[in-house]
């Protein structure tokens, strides 16, 4: 592991206390290219394991509304990730 | 300075700036410890040089010192990255950066829109119209934007900008951008970071983890607020946020002045909310409350108002519902959390699963939940995942006697929770560890162990005893398992490391079989293999596989013990042979090994004569080989073998000056390889059974594809040790021809006829498939394999017969010209003369083309019976041919023959038939698919069509000018033109045909095919038209051959 600087820490830059621009065209580390993405299978589990919403009354109605919601969206943005050409190749044995 | 440093400095300052090319970045990475140095040794002197100006006095000190500053920034940026890589054992990471002095698109996040703008390091643009320009060219939305006030950069310039909501860029951000192709040029590191963002965003959409809430915003008056559903990200990365936060270009906020991970959750959150809300606008959805007074009518609005779109309530009521709604979600929503592991165990011996619940206990270590949920440091955490969990899969929560999270499962529920309720566990953020599975179906066969009687009989009459078993990938069951399998309500076993479920109809097959050959205990090495190729039948349709020891295990295992890089330039063999050309002589050793016979079924025009002049090379010495071929390709034999392998000693055996039946033993004595045709063979069949051959060999094979035709029992009678059949149609007309060749090359082995045909699995190309590599070996020109390493083209030579009939009107006609020439003008002698020859062309190819009878055509002609068989093959194939004559009238009668031989409609095109008729005819062939055939004049439809329909083409006779036979061929050779074509030349030996063929082989010019030296024919005596015109008796194939 490399040890760190020592000079670099006890520079001083002139006019040390003014603060300095922004320079918003620094360079910053590589964004890494995205996985493939594997849609769920059932894509509306996390929502059913907090259970109904807390809604009196209106529990089991709400929920059927939101999960409904989710399987959509889930289909929405499979269909995203399908154009974009990052849907996963679904492998029947994964390691 | 050495080069090395030199460059390794100009590559850790590119580096720094971001721009370093790809060479730069292969140098850096080849040395991390080198490139760290450098920076230290630049970040030294930069310093230095910082010490240096900051002393300096006057109006360019802050331009300078601020230089530096900003060399010195990078500098140590690009040095922690590295140290941060190390220390991290991951990739170094080489910074990117647009570059200086060029305008990119660039985007800002503010507050759920993005705001474009184009500039680089020191340059903008500041027209709104060049930055629609702009955003066109790159594929960016077409609506949706509105003009944004311009964005002020911290160097004072000011870029014109335009702005869209989030929810109206999200097919352009995920699918243009984040799906690669926002790595065009002129789009900046900002755009491509909000769509890879945005990808992010989409993945956990697509996994569910997403979660409702309800935004507020109060009114100034105290009374009522604002409320809007608005879906948040759940379980997200944290570790992905950390990266992306990281990787955040400066431009991406220079509106909101935000902290990178501030923006990246932004992002994150607005993408997820904009899906979500799109899919809620397609549900149909309840109304909402015309009032909204209470807790109760916010909950229905709640509802109604999924999309998005906001409501107003009281204050009260609307904040007690979105109090409840966060702390519904709290435990999931945001950064994803420890959770609860989910193991199970593998079976015990009453096939039992054991089911656990982990939680992290006070040291950091896994323990089972009862005991983590009193030693945890976050014992609600884990109560409420507990709770989760148990919502979830509330097998769980099953009445049993053992702890909270402990439970047992039957095969069933444990297959279950492998398959189905494992990946539901894991998507709602629980960890599953279950043993490896397949959901695979394993391939199910039979198993035959082998162990010989000790009895002394060797190869196929070997007595071996035998045990049945059934084998479903690796696993191996005895009838006992398998009865007891197909009893559970789901058979699994544990196949390669892995759990598979049993096919319950595959068991239940499995349990017949076997019931069916337990009886079966001892058999010859002949019935093993006709068991193993699936003669006997299978209930799999895969034959029987075979463990053990003895002939057939012997045999099975040379079979497949080919080499990994066949031999293509065998030793004695003048040229190359082709990847399955070698695969074919390394199964001819495997043959000659096992003393099998077997068919060499390569489709026409693969090479199967080089192959097998290469096996009979590399077997010289063993004793000489007999071929026996068809008439018209033993010229072939005989011209490939002294081309091949001409070190191998051959003798043509045929015609009336062949050897003797006394003489054949002393002829054969010294050869390697005896070449004859069938009709020969059949006549001396008693002379060529005197003596065991090595090896014999039957080309053409179709021949004795009925068994008991003269041929086929005939040559049975010659004796050798082992046989081989080759032929491109080892099935012409169903699995009956299969037997016949096979029953040929191994007598007895392959079982009766009805038993093949009635248990070789499957029909044509299929059925070859089990004794491939066996019994058979079988390539095809559609294999792609063997189509890549096909030339483009083929040109075959086939020598044809000459029936008594053409032989006799063939003299006639020489005898008629001889007294005709003796006493007339030279003109006159020399229009004779090419009368004639014209005339003897007609008798080689059918007695009908010189005299147009009345007889049928068949039989009377050897070039006639040879296009049949050719054609016969191509049918066969299913492909199509062409056939070209110079005889229009002569076409015509043949087209009308074939036609009738075939029973396809065969046309033939040629000049006396109007435009329209001859167009359509072509247009016909052209676009017919399968097997065809189209009959041509050589005049009429030598040049100009496109008849790439057929890869096959006949030139049934000869034409003087080699470049008119070449565009005849052309008709399918050519452009358009994706398989390989097969030309046939019809030529009949010891003729004016054969002669015809030398000058087109350009070693003779039509002057001299009469008469070296002369200028004219007029000059030719009668001996000398008897030589030039004649037949020749050494030379011809007589019909009785055929």
């Amino acid at each position: 592991m490399a040890a760190p600087r020592k000079r670099s820490a006890q520079r001083k830059r002139g006019g040390a206390q003014k603060a300095k621009p922004v320079d918003i065209w620094r360079p910053v580390p590589p964004v890494p290219d995205p996985e493939p993405i594997q849609p769920a299978a059932d894509p509306s589990a996390l929502l059913r394991s907090i259970g109904a919403p807390p809604l009196r009354g209106r529990s089991d109605m709400a929920e059927a509304y939101l999960l409904a919601v989710v399987e959509r969206a889930a289909g929405l943005a499979t269909a995203l990730a399908a154009a974009a050409g990052l849907l996963a190749e679904p492998d029947p044995d994964p390691d | 300075m050495t080069d090395r440093t030199r460059a390794l400095e100009s590559a850790a300052w590119a580096a720094a700036e971001g721009i370093a090319t790809a060479d730069q970045r292969s140098l850096l990475e080849a040395d991390p410890v080198a490139w760290r140095l450098t920076l230290e040794r630049l970040m030294d002197e930069t310093e230095d040089a910082l010490d240096s100006v900051s002393g300096i006095e006057g109006p360019e000190r802050a331009q300078v010192v601020g230089d530096f500053e900003a060399e010195l920034d990078r500098l140590e940026a690009a040095y922690d990255l590295i140290n941060r890589s190390a220390s991290a054992g991951t990739e170094v990471l080489i910074p990117t950066a647009d570059p200086t002095g060029e305008v990119r698109l660039q985007a800002s996040w503010e507050g759920g829109s993005i705001v474009v703008w184009a500039g680089g390091p020191d340059v903008v643009a500041n027209k709104n119209e060049e930055l629609a320009d702009r955003l066109e060219s790159l594929g960016g939305p077409k609506l949706g934007w509105a003009v944004h006030s311009d964005v002020s950069l911290p160097n004072g310039l000011r870029a014109a900008a335009l702005s869209i909501p989030v929810e109206e860029a999200l097919g352009w951000l995920v699918v243009a951008v984040g799906g690669g192709k926002g790595d065009e040029d002129g789009v900046g590191a900002s755009v491509r970071w909000l769509g890879r963002v945005a990808v992010s965003a989409v993945r956990l959409v697509a996994r569910g983890d997403l979660v409702p809430g309800l935004r507020t915003h109060r009114h100034s008056d105290g009374k009522v607020m604002d409320l809007n559903v608005r879906w948040s990200p759940a379980r997200v990365d944290d570790a992905e946020v950390t990266r992306l936060a990281a990787a955040m270009p400066g431009p991406v906020s220079v509106l909101s002045r935000k902290e990178p991970r501030v923006v990246t959750l932004e992002v994150l959150g607005s993408v997820v909310d904009a899906i979500a809300l799109e899919a809620a606008e397609k549900l149909e959805r309840p109304a909402t409350p015309p009032v909204i007074r209470n807790a109760a009518d916010v909950g229905e609005a709640f509802i109604a108002r999924l999309d998005g779109a906001p409501f107003t309530a009281p204050i009260p009521a609307g904040a007690e519902v979105s109090k409840r709604l966060d702390g519904w979600v709290n435990g999931v929503v945001g950064v994803a959390k420890t959770t609860l592991v989910v193991l199970l165990d593998p079976p015990d011996r009453g096939d039992a699963w054991f089911l656990q619940v982990l939680g992290l206990g006070a040291e950091g270590g896994l323990l089972p939940i009862e005991q983590a949920l009193t030693d945890s440091k976050k014992t609600q955490h884990l109560a409420d995942e507990m709770v989760r969990l148990e919502r979830l899969y509330d097998t769980l929560r099953r009445a049993g006697g053992l702890r909270r999270g402990q439970v047992y499962l039957s095969q069933d529920e444990a297959w279950e929770l492998m398959t189905v309720i494992g990946p539901t566990l894991e998507v709602a953020g629980f960890e599953v560890r279950v043993p490896a599975l397949s959901r695979r179906k394993p391939g199910a066969a039979l198993r035959l162990f082998v162990e010989p009687s000790g009895e002394r009989v060797v190869g196929a009459n070997q007595l071996s005893d035998v045990r049945w078993s059934a084998v479903f990938g690796d696993v191996e069951l005895t009838a006992a398992d398998v009865a007891r399998l197909a009893a559970e309500a789901r058979p699994l076993v544990q196949s390669h490391g892995r759990w598979v479920e049993l096919d319950r109809v595959d068991l239940k097959e499995a349990a017949a079989a076997l019931a069916e050959r337990a009886s079966s205990t001892r058999m010859t090495g002949a019935e093993i293999l006709r068991h193993v190729v699936g003669l006997e039948g299978t209930p799999f349709g895969t034959g029987v596989t075979v463990e053990g020891s003895g002939w057939v295990s012997d045999l099975l295992e040379r079979a497949s013990a080919a080499p990994a890089s066949p031999v293509t330039k065998p030793e004695g063999f003048h040229g190359e042979l082709r990847s399955y050309q070698a695969e074919a002589l390394g199964w001819l050793d495997f043959l000659d090994a096992v003393e099998l016979g077997g068919c060499l079924a390569l489709d026409m025009g693969l090479g199967k004569t080089p192959t097998v002049l290469a096996h009979l090379r590399r077997t010289i010495g063993q004793g000489p080989s007999l071929v026996i071929a068809p008439p018209a390709v033993v010229g072939n034999w005989a011209a490939e073998a002294a081309r091949f392998v001409p070190d191998l000693k051959v003798v043509v055996h045929h015609g009336a000056s062949r050897a003797s039946a006394e003489d054949l033993a002393a002829e054969v004595a010294d050869a390697d390889v005896v070449i004859t045709t069938y009709g020969t063979a059949v006549r001396d069949v008693e002379a060529l059974e005197q003596r065991t051959w090595d090896r014999l060999v039957l080309d053409e094979a179709q021949a004795i594809k009925n068994h008991t035709n003269e041929t086929a029992q005939q040559l049975r009678r010659i004796p050798a040790r082992t046989r081989l059949a080759l032929t491109g149609t080892p099935i012409e007309n169903g699995l009956g021809d299969l037997w016949s060749i096979l029953d040929f090359t191994n007598p007895g082995l392959v079982g009766p006829r009805s038993t093949f045909i009635a248990q070789l699995a499957g029909e044509g190309e299929q059925a070859l498939r089990a004794l491939n590599g066996i019994l058979v070996f079988r390539r095809t020109k559609t294999e792609p394999a063997v189509a890549a390493e096909l030339p483009d083209r083929i040109d075959e030579l086939d020598h044809c017969t000459m029936t008594a009939e053409q032989i006799g009107l063939y003299q006639a006609v020489l005898d008629g010209l001889v007294a005709q020439a003796s006493g007339v003008e030279r003109e006159a002698k020399q229009g004779a003369i090419l009368a004639a020859i014209t005339a003897l062309k007609q008798i080689c190819n059918h007695p009908w083309n010189y005299q147009q009878d009345d007889k049928p055509l068949a039989g009377r002609s050897g070039k006639l019976n040879r296009l049949e068989e050719v054609m016969e093959q191509v049918f066969e194939s299913n492909e199509r041919i062409l056939i070209f004559t110079q005889f229009a009238t002569w076409g015509v009668r043949l087209a009308a023959h074939l036609t009738e031989v075939s029973g396809r409609t065969i046309p033939c095109y040629h000049g006396g038939l109007a435009r329209g008729a001859r167009d359509t005819m072509i247009k016909e062939f052209q676009d017919g698919t399968g097997a065809g055939a189209i009959v041509l004049s050589l005049k009429a439809g030598g040049t100009g069509l496109n008849l790439t329909a057929a890869n096959h083409v006949v030139l049934y006779d000869r034409w003087w000018n080699p470049a008119v036979e070449d565009q005849a061929r052309d008709r399918a050779w050519r452009i358009g033109q994706t398989r390989t074509v097969l030309s046939h030349r019809l030529v009949c030996p010891g003729t004016v045909d054969e002669r015809v063929e030398e000058v087109v082989g350009g070693k003779r010019r039509i002057a001299d095919l009469v008469l070296p030296k002369s200028s004219s024919l007029a000059d030719l005596d009668a001996d000398q038209l008897r030589t030039a015109l004649g037949l020749r008796p050494d030379q011809l194939l007589a019909a009785d051959d055929i």
